[in-house]
Protein backbone atom coordinates (compact mmCIF):
# COMPACT_ATOMS: atom_id res chain seq x y z
CA UNK A 1 0.00 0.00 0.00
CA UNK A 2 2.73 2.33 0.93
CA UNK A 3 4.56 1.28 -2.28
CA UNK A 4 1.38 2.55 -4.24
CA UNK A 5 1.19 5.78 -2.25
CA UNK A 6 4.73 6.21 -3.16
CA UNK A 7 4.27 5.73 -6.95
CA UNK A 8 1.13 7.04 -7.75
CA UNK A 9 2.63 10.92 -7.67
CA UNK A 10 5.80 9.39 -10.15
CA UNK A 11 3.23 7.79 -12.61
CA UNK A 12 1.56 11.24 -12.64
CA UNK A 13 4.55 13.26 -12.85
CA UNK A 14 5.28 10.88 -15.59
CA UNK A 15 2.30 10.58 -17.10
CA UNK A 16 1.75 14.43 -17.38
CA UNK A 17 5.38 15.05 -18.56
CA UNK A 18 4.82 12.94 -21.65
CA UNK A 19 1.59 14.86 -22.49
CA UNK A 20 1.65 16.44 -25.88
CA UNK A 21 2.65 20.49 -24.69
CA UNK A 22 0.37 21.55 -27.50
CA UNK A 23 -1.24 24.31 -25.12
CA UNK A 24 1.98 25.57 -23.42
CA UNK A 25 3.40 25.60 -26.77
CA UNK A 26 1.21 27.96 -28.53
CA UNK A 27 1.01 30.33 -25.43
CA UNK A 28 4.85 30.38 -25.14
CA UNK A 29 4.49 31.19 -29.36
CA UNK A 30 2.64 33.65 -28.84
CA UNK A 31 4.27 35.19 -25.91
CA UNK A 32 7.64 35.55 -28.08
CA UNK A 33 5.16 36.91 -31.25
CA UNK A 34 3.73 39.89 -28.30
CA UNK A 35 7.47 40.43 -27.22
CA UNK A 36 8.65 41.21 -30.86
CA UNK A 37 5.70 43.15 -31.57
CA UNK A 38 6.79 45.25 -28.49
CA UNK A 39 10.04 45.87 -29.49
CA UNK A 40 9.37 47.67 -33.09
CA UNK A 41 5.98 49.10 -32.04
CA UNK A 42 6.05 49.16 -28.09
CA UNK A 43 6.21 52.76 -26.37
CA UNK A 44 9.40 54.29 -26.74
CA UNK A 45 9.75 52.26 -29.52
CA UNK A 46 9.49 54.81 -32.02
CA UNK A 47 12.86 57.12 -30.79
CA UNK A 48 15.10 53.90 -31.35
CA UNK A 49 16.91 53.33 -34.60
CA UNK A 50 16.27 50.06 -36.76
CA UNK A 51 19.70 48.83 -35.49
CA UNK A 52 18.32 49.19 -31.71
CA UNK A 53 15.18 47.59 -32.70
CA UNK A 54 17.30 44.64 -34.21
CA UNK A 55 18.92 44.14 -31.19
CA UNK A 56 15.83 44.17 -29.06
CA UNK A 57 14.54 41.72 -31.31
CA UNK A 58 16.94 39.72 -31.49
CA UNK A 59 17.20 39.18 -28.31
CA UNK A 60 13.43 38.24 -27.65
CA UNK A 61 13.70 35.62 -29.64
CA UNK A 62 16.85 33.91 -28.92
CA UNK A 63 15.58 34.43 -25.09
CA UNK A 64 12.97 31.32 -26.43
CA UNK A 65 14.19 29.90 -29.15
CA UNK A 66 17.09 28.66 -30.60
CA UNK A 67 17.15 30.30 -34.53
CA UNK A 68 19.96 27.69 -35.39
CA UNK A 69 17.55 24.80 -35.29
CA UNK A 70 15.91 27.00 -38.42
CA UNK A 71 18.99 28.17 -40.42
CA UNK A 72 20.57 24.58 -39.85
CA UNK A 73 17.31 22.90 -41.77
CA UNK A 74 17.21 25.31 -44.19
CA UNK A 75 20.82 24.58 -45.33
CA UNK A 76 20.21 20.92 -45.35
CA UNK A 77 23.42 18.59 -46.57
CA UNK A 78 25.07 21.78 -47.67
CA UNK A 79 25.91 21.96 -43.91
CA UNK A 80 28.85 19.46 -44.37
CA UNK A 81 29.87 21.04 -47.12
CA UNK A 82 31.35 24.00 -44.99
CA UNK A 83 34.21 24.54 -42.03
CA UNK A 84 33.44 25.27 -38.89
CA UNK A 85 34.33 28.83 -39.17
CA UNK A 86 31.81 28.93 -42.16
CA UNK A 87 28.89 27.03 -40.22
CA UNK A 88 29.53 30.03 -37.76
CA UNK A 89 29.96 32.79 -39.70
CA UNK A 90 26.72 31.81 -41.89
CA UNK A 91 24.79 31.16 -38.92
CA UNK A 92 25.67 34.39 -37.23
CA UNK A 93 25.02 36.16 -40.68
CA UNK A 94 21.69 34.59 -41.54
CA UNK A 95 20.44 35.06 -37.70
CA UNK A 96 21.49 39.60 -38.27
CA UNK A 97 19.66 39.43 -42.26
CA UNK A 98 16.79 37.67 -40.89
CA UNK A 99 16.03 40.17 -38.14
CA UNK A 100 16.94 43.14 -40.35
CA UNK A 101 14.36 42.04 -42.95
CA UNK A 102 11.92 41.74 -40.10
CA UNK A 103 12.14 44.95 -38.50
CA UNK A 104 12.90 46.92 -41.95
CA UNK A 105 9.63 45.08 -43.15
CA UNK A 106 7.79 46.50 -39.68
CA UNK A 107 9.43 49.81 -40.18
CA UNK A 108 6.19 52.54 -41.66
CA UNK A 109 3.42 50.03 -41.22
CA UNK A 110 0.78 49.89 -38.43
CA UNK A 111 0.67 46.78 -35.66
CA UNK A 112 0.00 43.65 -36.70
CA UNK A 113 -2.84 41.60 -34.90
CA UNK A 114 -1.77 38.14 -34.76
CA UNK A 115 -3.99 35.08 -33.97
CA UNK A 116 -3.36 31.76 -33.52
CA UNK A 117 -5.32 28.30 -34.37
CA UNK A 118 -5.89 26.02 -32.09
CA UNK A 119 -2.34 23.78 -32.34
CA UNK A 120 -2.52 20.84 -34.37
CA UNK A 121 -0.01 17.56 -32.86
CA UNK A 122 1.28 15.78 -35.68
CA UNK A 123 3.19 13.42 -34.04
CA UNK A 124 4.79 13.30 -30.43
CA UNK A 125 7.80 15.30 -31.19
CA UNK A 126 6.44 17.39 -34.16
CA UNK A 127 3.24 20.17 -33.87
CA UNK A 128 1.99 23.04 -35.98
CA UNK A 129 0.44 26.27 -34.78
CA UNK A 130 -1.85 28.29 -37.68
CA UNK A 131 -1.91 31.49 -37.39
CA UNK A 132 -3.67 34.47 -39.15
CA UNK A 133 -1.84 37.32 -39.07
CA UNK A 134 -3.22 41.10 -40.06
CA UNK A 135 -1.52 44.02 -41.03
CA UNK A 136 -2.38 47.63 -43.26
CA UNK A 137 -5.53 45.66 -44.17
CA UNK A 138 -4.11 42.39 -45.22
CA UNK A 139 -4.30 39.37 -43.79
CA UNK A 140 -1.63 36.20 -44.08
CA UNK A 141 -1.52 33.00 -43.01
CA UNK A 142 0.95 31.81 -41.47
CA UNK A 143 1.95 28.09 -39.92
CA UNK A 144 4.31 27.51 -37.36
CA UNK A 145 5.87 24.31 -37.40
CA UNK A 146 7.58 22.76 -33.73
CA UNK A 147 9.53 20.20 -33.02
CA UNK A 148 10.44 18.76 -30.22
CA UNK A 149 14.47 18.53 -29.44
CA UNK A 150 17.02 18.02 -26.95
CA UNK A 151 16.92 21.44 -25.81
CA UNK A 152 12.87 21.57 -25.81
CA UNK A 153 10.13 22.58 -28.36
CA UNK A 154 11.60 24.64 -31.58
CA UNK A 155 10.04 25.91 -33.85
CA UNK A 156 12.01 24.31 -37.51
CA UNK A 157 9.88 25.73 -40.30
CA UNK A 158 7.42 28.88 -40.83
CA UNK A 159 4.98 28.17 -44.11
CA UNK A 160 3.78 31.83 -45.18
CA UNK A 161 0.37 31.27 -47.74
CA UNK A 162 1.61 27.81 -48.25
CA UNK A 163 5.40 28.46 -49.13
CA UNK A 164 7.90 27.30 -46.49
CA UNK A 165 10.44 29.08 -45.53
CA UNK A 166 12.81 26.60 -45.21
CA UNK A 167 12.06 24.86 -48.77
CA UNK A 168 12.63 27.92 -50.61
CA UNK A 169 15.48 29.13 -49.32
CA UNK A 170 16.91 25.34 -48.90
CA UNK A 171 16.64 25.71 -52.61
CA UNK A 172 18.50 28.60 -52.93
CA UNK A 173 21.51 27.30 -50.94
CA UNK A 174 21.25 24.03 -52.66
CA UNK A 175 21.75 26.04 -55.88
CA UNK A 176 24.52 28.13 -54.39
CA UNK A 177 26.02 25.16 -53.74
CA UNK A 178 26.25 23.33 -57.03
CA UNK A 179 28.72 26.40 -58.57
CA UNK A 180 29.59 27.88 -54.88
CA UNK A 181 31.43 26.84 -51.43
CA UNK A 182 31.02 28.33 -47.76
CA UNK A 183 33.04 31.05 -47.97
CA UNK A 184 31.16 32.45 -51.10
CA UNK A 185 28.01 32.36 -48.92
CA UNK A 186 29.58 34.14 -46.29
CA UNK A 187 30.68 36.79 -48.67
CA UNK A 188 27.34 37.34 -50.44
CA UNK A 189 25.69 37.10 -47.40
CA UNK A 190 27.85 40.07 -46.44
CA UNK A 191 26.93 41.95 -49.14
CA UNK A 192 23.53 41.68 -48.46
CA UNK A 193 24.50 42.80 -45.45
CA UNK A 194 25.38 45.98 -46.00
CA UNK A 195 22.87 46.65 -48.73
CA UNK A 196 20.76 49.59 -47.06
CA UNK A 197 17.38 48.73 -48.97
CA UNK A 198 17.79 45.18 -48.09
CA UNK A 199 14.28 43.52 -49.17
CA UNK A 200 11.76 41.15 -47.06
CA UNK A 201 12.55 38.01 -49.16
CA UNK A 202 16.03 37.82 -48.67
CA UNK A 203 17.33 36.18 -52.32
CA UNK A 204 20.98 34.88 -51.89
CA UNK B 1 4.80 -25.07 -95.26
CA UNK B 2 2.32 -27.05 -94.13
CA UNK B 3 -0.77 -25.76 -91.77
CA UNK B 4 0.50 -26.57 -88.78
CA UNK B 5 3.41 -24.81 -88.83
CA UNK B 6 1.52 -22.01 -90.04
CA UNK B 7 -0.91 -22.36 -87.47
CA UNK B 8 1.83 -22.84 -85.06
CA UNK B 9 3.27 -19.03 -86.60
CA UNK B 10 0.14 -17.13 -85.82
CA UNK B 11 -0.41 -18.38 -82.26
CA UNK B 12 2.84 -16.56 -81.84
CA UNK B 13 2.49 -13.74 -83.40
CA UNK B 14 -1.11 -13.85 -81.40
CA UNK B 15 0.95 -14.38 -78.23
CA UNK B 16 3.90 -11.73 -79.01
CA UNK B 17 0.84 -9.20 -79.88
CA UNK B 18 -1.26 -9.54 -76.30
CA UNK B 19 1.97 -9.75 -74.82
CA UNK B 20 2.70 -6.36 -76.19
CA UNK B 21 -0.89 -5.40 -74.98
CA UNK B 22 -0.11 -6.33 -71.44
CA UNK B 23 3.07 -4.42 -71.64
CA UNK B 24 1.55 -1.20 -73.36
CA UNK B 25 -0.93 -1.43 -70.15
CA UNK B 26 1.06 -1.59 -67.30
CA UNK B 27 3.10 0.89 -68.39
CA UNK B 28 0.69 3.35 -68.96
CA UNK B 29 -0.78 2.55 -65.82
CA UNK B 30 2.41 2.91 -64.24
CA UNK B 31 2.44 -0.51 -62.96
CA UNK B 32 5.48 -1.86 -61.28
CA UNK B 33 4.92 -6.18 -60.64
CA UNK B 34 8.78 -6.41 -59.61
CA UNK B 35 9.34 -3.58 -57.37
CA UNK B 36 11.39 -5.40 -54.97
CA UNK B 37 14.16 -2.33 -55.79
CA UNK B 38 11.66 0.28 -54.28
CA UNK B 39 9.96 1.06 -51.00
CA UNK B 40 7.41 3.41 -50.24
CA UNK B 41 7.26 6.92 -47.98
CA UNK B 42 3.90 8.47 -47.59
CA UNK B 43 3.68 12.43 -47.77
CA UNK B 44 1.12 14.54 -45.50
CA UNK B 45 -0.54 17.69 -47.75
CA UNK B 46 -2.87 19.90 -46.42
CA UNK B 47 -3.85 19.67 -50.64
CA UNK B 48 -2.97 17.73 -53.23
CA UNK B 49 -4.72 18.46 -56.22
CA UNK B 50 -4.14 17.65 -59.15
CA UNK B 51 -1.52 14.54 -57.79
CA UNK B 52 -2.54 10.61 -59.01
CA UNK B 53 -1.30 8.03 -58.64
CA UNK B 54 1.12 7.73 -61.45
CA UNK B 55 2.53 10.96 -61.07
CA UNK B 56 6.15 11.70 -61.06
CA UNK B 57 8.45 12.30 -57.66
CA UNK B 58 11.36 14.24 -57.98
CA UNK B 59 14.51 15.13 -56.79
CA UNK B 60 16.46 17.85 -58.53
CA UNK B 61 14.05 17.93 -61.38
CA UNK B 62 15.19 14.00 -62.37
CA UNK B 63 12.40 11.49 -61.75
CA UNK B 64 13.27 9.37 -59.11
CA UNK B 65 9.83 7.62 -57.86
CA UNK B 66 6.01 7.61 -58.31
CA UNK B 67 2.64 8.04 -56.95
CA UNK B 68 0.99 4.84 -55.84
CA UNK B 69 -1.95 6.24 -54.11
CA UNK B 70 -3.89 9.41 -52.77
CA UNK B 71 -6.12 9.06 -49.78
CA UNK B 72 -7.86 11.53 -47.50
CA UNK B 73 -6.90 10.58 -44.01
CA UNK B 74 -9.57 11.29 -41.04
CA UNK B 75 -8.51 14.85 -40.18
CA UNK B 76 -8.84 15.62 -43.58
CA UNK B 77 -5.09 15.82 -45.06
CA UNK B 78 -4.07 14.37 -48.29
CA UNK B 79 -1.54 11.34 -48.10
CA UNK B 80 0.52 10.14 -51.13
CA UNK B 81 2.21 7.21 -51.17
CA UNK B 82 4.65 7.08 -53.08
CA UNK B 83 7.81 4.87 -54.49
CA UNK B 84 10.91 5.14 -54.19
CA UNK B 85 14.44 2.94 -55.27
CA UNK B 86 16.46 1.83 -52.46
CA UNK B 87 19.11 3.55 -54.23
CA UNK B 88 17.62 6.76 -52.89
CA UNK B 89 17.79 7.08 -48.55
CA UNK B 90 16.20 10.50 -47.44
CA UNK B 91 16.70 12.04 -44.21
CA UNK B 92 13.88 12.87 -41.57
CA UNK B 93 14.24 16.72 -42.76
CA UNK B 94 13.24 16.28 -46.33
CA UNK B 95 10.31 18.34 -47.50
CA UNK B 96 7.92 17.08 -49.83
CA UNK B 97 6.00 19.53 -52.33
CA UNK B 98 3.22 19.77 -54.80
CA UNK B 99 5.11 21.67 -57.65
CA UNK B 100 3.54 22.37 -61.36
CA UNK B 101 5.06 21.69 -64.70
CA UNK B 102 5.28 25.34 -66.33
CA UNK B 103 1.99 27.39 -65.62
CA UNK B 104 -0.74 24.85 -66.48
CA UNK B 105 1.21 21.24 -66.54
CA UNK B 106 1.23 17.86 -64.67
CA UNK B 107 1.00 18.37 -60.62
CA UNK B 108 4.28 16.26 -59.41
CA UNK B 109 6.22 15.88 -56.26
CA UNK B 110 9.32 17.35 -55.97
CA UNK B 111 11.64 16.07 -52.94
CA UNK B 112 13.94 18.57 -50.88
CA UNK B 113 16.50 16.22 -49.48
CA UNK B 114 17.76 17.56 -46.07
CA UNK B 115 20.63 16.64 -43.69
CA UNK B 116 19.79 15.95 -40.86
CA UNK B 117 21.87 12.52 -40.19
CA UNK B 118 18.60 10.56 -39.29
CA UNK B 119 17.02 8.40 -42.62
CA UNK B 120 13.21 7.99 -43.01
CA UNK B 121 12.56 4.20 -42.80
CA UNK B 122 9.91 2.03 -45.60
CA UNK B 123 6.38 3.24 -44.69
CA UNK B 124 7.64 6.64 -42.81
CA UNK B 125 5.37 10.05 -43.33
CA UNK B 126 7.24 13.47 -44.48
CA UNK B 127 5.21 15.61 -42.54
CA UNK B 128 7.18 18.47 -43.80
CA UNK B 129 5.47 19.25 -46.87
CA UNK B 130 3.82 22.66 -49.17
CA UNK B 131 0.21 21.96 -50.44
CA UNK B 132 0.21 23.21 -54.75
CA UNK B 133 0.20 26.54 -55.20
CA UNK B 134 -3.59 27.48 -55.89
CA UNK B 135 -3.16 29.82 -59.21
CA UNK B 136 -6.96 29.79 -59.27
CA UNK B 137 -7.08 31.30 -55.48
CA UNK B 138 -4.61 33.51 -56.24
CA UNK B 139 -5.87 35.34 -59.55
CA UNK B 140 -9.31 35.38 -57.24
CA UNK B 141 -7.86 37.02 -54.73
CA UNK B 142 -5.79 39.58 -56.77
CA UNK B 143 -9.04 40.52 -59.15
CA UNK B 144 -11.87 40.66 -56.55
CA UNK B 145 -9.63 41.41 -53.23
CA UNK B 146 -10.35 39.74 -50.25
CA UNK B 147 -12.79 39.26 -47.94
CA UNK B 148 -11.10 41.39 -45.29
CA UNK B 149 -12.12 44.85 -47.33
CA UNK B 150 -8.61 45.66 -47.21
CA UNK B 151 -6.62 46.79 -50.44
CA UNK B 152 -4.82 43.68 -51.99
Amino acid sequence: MRKLILLTPLVWLLAVSSLPAASSEADRLKGVINAAIEAVYGDGCAELTLEEKQVKVRATLESEYDLDVIIRRAIGRNWSLMNAQEQEQVLQLVKQLLVKAYVKGMNGTSRPEVQLGETIEITDKRIEIPSEIKMDGKTVNVLYRLGRMKSGWQIYDIVAEDISVVANYRQQLDDHFRKGNGQDLVNKLKELLIKEDIDEEIQL
Amino acid sequence: MNNRTIEFLVGCFVLAGLAAVFYLALQVGSVQLFNQDSYELKARFSSASGVNPGSRVEIAGVRVGSVKDVVLNENFYAIVTFQLPHAIQLDDDTIASVKTAGLIGDRFIALAPGGSGFPLEPGDTIVDTEAALDIESLISRFALGGIDGGEE
